[in-house]
């Protein structure tokens, strides 16, 4: 049985927010994650360490994500990883047509070949584990929904004690 | 002086009649020695006495072939010769010899009188008429009383073929009888000169026209014996008839057709011609105008003289104003309406520009529409990541709380707030660019403009090691532009400059800014030595929202500044090279920039 640990996956996004949050997502339920913000950067991580699989984005400056996947296939080794793109370009008509060439040429590997964003985490986990055959135990899932955080956030808040609340609320005032 | 009493009177007579007679005269005896000649013998071929005759008629050293005056020493019959020998000047002279015998009391012909007329004078008219006859380019020929040609020219044989012996409506027209009227019949009949038109057949069957003039050949006689035809070809006059025509029809309907206006001045600026569509531009009748100088409540007096140049073309664009008031907006072609030899004047084609005003505002106005449009439908691509980063905000929140960890709520809230106020920003720019703000301008010089936005960026510049240059001239004109929109433009070119330098590998890197003006053209230009852009960027730079900078650029700004150049009636144009660098380049042309709303002093 594959396990999260052994696998390393590459995550490559120019928008740092998305970084930590796939990132954080990943690392959450075991896997070793590996960054890029941009085509140039993924090239010299994946040359210092093949991941396991690539999660792209597909506009970047300094080369786009298709012109990664392009160089990726152009390697014998590195075509064989699989990997997915995450993009908000999906029905764009600018990045249509280069989607469906992806789509169209028959060299990917895995079932679904573009997420798009927004993405939520488990959904994002829980293909990326699918695609590397690891199986996740229920504990491994993070759920986020905005109703049932703010019923959590309700909740605590109930049961918390109004000392460490007033001590919450310091260190976020701290912060800004 | 001798008179009839005395005796020698008849001798000294005879004498006188022998030199004055006006012929030449020589005595040949039978060896063909001259023995004597008379003066005028002398005069025109030298003195002959003593020597042989076939040396002083012809220059010959041996006795002619066929000589007559040898038949007549056998004979003793009279000869009439033409003949061909040489003057003592050496020159040809063509003579009739008229050979007598003298008789002895034996009956013997020891002498014989060679009496000669000079016809050289006659000969060379002879021939003179001959070549003229034969030479002159019209047809000649000439016809007896019962029609048939006995004598025809050199033109008349090439064009019509053989003729001599011929009837001449067998050769003139190819026909087997007679024509009705023909005028050679006429001068037979009357004996005077007439003329006709006529249609005849060439020997290779071609059609030809020809003037023909019938004339009796002999003045006087009745009845005229011979008639001589002198014809001209009017061939080529009838074909270049028919083109003219062709050519001056073709030229009034274009005229009358055109959709231009046309207005046609002879030298002296007086109207000559007004087409229907300038008639129905100006809205006045040709009657009206022809004739005059064009008055100036029509075409103001400035842009008229502008329009008329001494020599050239040229083309200009401006008002005129029709009878009933209106002020058209029309660019005008004047061309002189000359050549090397021949000057009529001047013309005009006036080009109502009305309609591609209007599409000009039409276009300006969809593509507004159509950016905003696009708008909506890009929306997506911003909102899209934003909606990440809050999803990544919250979820880092939410495993935060739930497993305690509180680096994650200060982390996951940071993200939230960043993204929230993306959102914001992205809206106002959003709703800046459709607004269309209205174009406010005033008076002020480009260099103040440039260096106003130079000195903005000078320190950002300085802290990332990127050298920035500023190359204008202060004293370049003030022209009118919306300050704060060119403003926004200069910042935005200068911002993407910059950040192409950021993004370059390069270590140092230089931006310039320059403004200039060439042709009564305004130009800015800002130059980087940055990342340069390639293929698939420069057909894109210009898309809504398309950033090369991440999340970084909005992806409005190159169209905003294109919005902004193209409502001063301006261009935008890009040189880009990858790894080298790129060139923006406002062009403003003074003539399309808008009129100043208020009369300010230039700032």
């Amino acid at each position: 049985m594959n396990k999260p640990q052994d696998k390393t996956i590459l995550v490559v996004d120019d928008e740092p927010d998305v970084i930590t949050f796939l990132q954080t997502a990943l690392e959450d339920v075991g896997y070793n994650v590996m960054t890029a913000s941009n085509g140039d950067e993924a090239l010299e991580c994946i040359k210092q360490h093949q991941p396991d699989f690539i999660s792209i984005d597909l506009v970047m400056p300094r080369k786009s994500g298709i012109r990664l996947i392009h160089e990726l296939r152009r390697n014998k080794d590195w075509a064989k990883i699989p990997f997915i793109v995450v993009t908000g370009h999906a029905r764009d008509e600018h990045y249509r047509h280069s989607l469906d060439d992806i789509i169209a040429d028959k060299q990917f590997s895995g079932t679904k070949i573009y997420l798009e964003k927004p993405v939520k985490a488990h959904e994002f986990v829980n293909h990326v584990s699918a695609e590397l055959g690891v199986t996740l135990t229920v504990e491994n899932l993070a759920e986020t929904n905005l109703k049932s955080m703010k019923n959590e956030i309700e909740g605590m808040i109930d049961a918390t004690d109004p000392e460490t609340l007033k001590q919450v609320l310091d260190l976020l005032k701290k912060k800004q | 002086m001798l008179t009839k009493a005395d005796k020698n009177w008849q001798q000294w007579l005879y004498t006188r009649l022998f030199e004055n007679v006006p012929c030449n005269i020589s005595i040949i005896d039978r060896d063909f020695i001259i023995v004597e000649n008379n003066r005028n013998f002398l005069d025109l071929f030298g003195d002959g006495r003593g020597k042989k005759c076939y040396q002083i008629y012809k220059r010959r050293s041996s006795p002619c072939p066929e000589c007559a005056a040898m038949k007549t020493f056998q004979d003793g019959k009279t000869r009439v010769n033409e003949e061909v020998g040489v003057d003592r000047m050496g020159r040809t002279a063509y003579y009739i010899v008229h050979l007598s015998p003298i008789y002895d009391e034996n009956g013997d012909i020891p002498y014989i009188v060679e009496m000669s007329t000079d016809i050289s004078e006659t000969k060379r008219l002879q021939r003179e008429y001959q070549v003229l006859f034969e030479r002159v380019p019209c047809y000649i020929a000439v016809l007896n009383r019962k029609l048939g040609i006995v004598r025809a020219n050199e033109h008349f044989r090439k064009t019509f073929g053989d003729a001599i012996g011929k009837q001449c409506y067998e050769v003139y027209k190819k026909k087997g009888e007679k024509c009705v009227s023909c005028p050679a019949e006429l001068t037979f009949r009357d004996g005077k000169v007439h003329t006709a038109y006529q249609e005849g057949t060439t020997a290779d069957g071609q059609k030809t026209y020809y003037m023909v003039t019938t004339s009796p050949l002999t003045r006087d006689e009745d009845p005229v014996t011979n008639v001589i035809e002198i014809s001209l070809d009017v061939t080529e006059l009838r074909q270049l008839e028919a083109e003219l025509q062709q050519s001056h029809l073709f030229r009034q309907k274009i005229i009358e057709h055109s959709a231009y206006g046309l207005l046609a001045f002879d030298t002296r600026g007086a109207l000559f011609l007004i087409n229907p569509a300038a008639e129905d531009l100006f809205k006045i009748k040709a009657e009206d105008l022809i004739g005059q100088l064009l008055p100036a409540s029509l075409i103001p007096e400035k842009f008229l003289t502008a329009l008329m140049p001494e020599h050239g073309t040229v083309t200009l664009e401006g008002e005129l104003t029709t009878q009933d008031g209106e002020v058209v907006p029309v660019s005008i072609a004047s061309f002189g309406l000359e050549s090397e030899h021949i000057h009529i004047g001047r013309a005009f084609f006036i080009h109502d520009l009305r309609a591609r005003k209007k599409l000009e505002k039409d276009k300006i106005d969809a593509e507004r529409l159509a950016a905003v449009g696009q708008t909506v439908a890009s929306l997506a691509h911003g909102i899209k990541n934003i909606l990440m980063g809050l999803e990544g905000g919250m979820y880092i929140m939410s495993t935060g709380l739930h497993g305690g960890k509180t680096e994650r709520l200060h982390q996951g809230w940071e993200i939230l707030e960043r993204n929230i106020g993306k959102i914001s920003n992205l809206a106002k720019n959003l709703l800046n660019f459709s607004k269309g703000r209205k174009v406010n301008p005033t008076l002020i010089k480009p260099h103040i403009l440039l260096r106003d936005v130079f000195d903005l960026f000078q320190q950002a510049a300085e802290q990332e090691n990127i050298i920035l240059s500023l190359e204008s001239a202060e004293d370049l004109p003030a022209v009118a532009f919306d300050q704060e929109e060119l403003h926004t433009c200069l910042v935005n070119l200068v911002s993407n400059a910059i950040d192409a330098c950021k993004m370059s590998v390069k270590t140092d890197c230089t931006v310039v800014l320059k403004c200039y003006n060439k042709d009564r053209t305004v130009y800015f230009e800002i130059c980087d030595q940055g990342c340069g852009m390639d293929y698939e960027v420069k057909q894109k730079v210009f898309t809504n929202f398309f950033t090369t900078k991440g999340t970084e650029g909005t992806g409005l700004g190159l169209l905003t500044t294109r919005k902004i150049v193209q409502e001063h009636g301006g261009t935008i144009e890009f040189e880009s090279i990858p790894g080298q660098g790129s060139c923006f380049r406002l062009v403003f042309p003074e003539d399309n920039l808008p009129v100043p709303t208020h009369d300010n002093e230039p700032a």
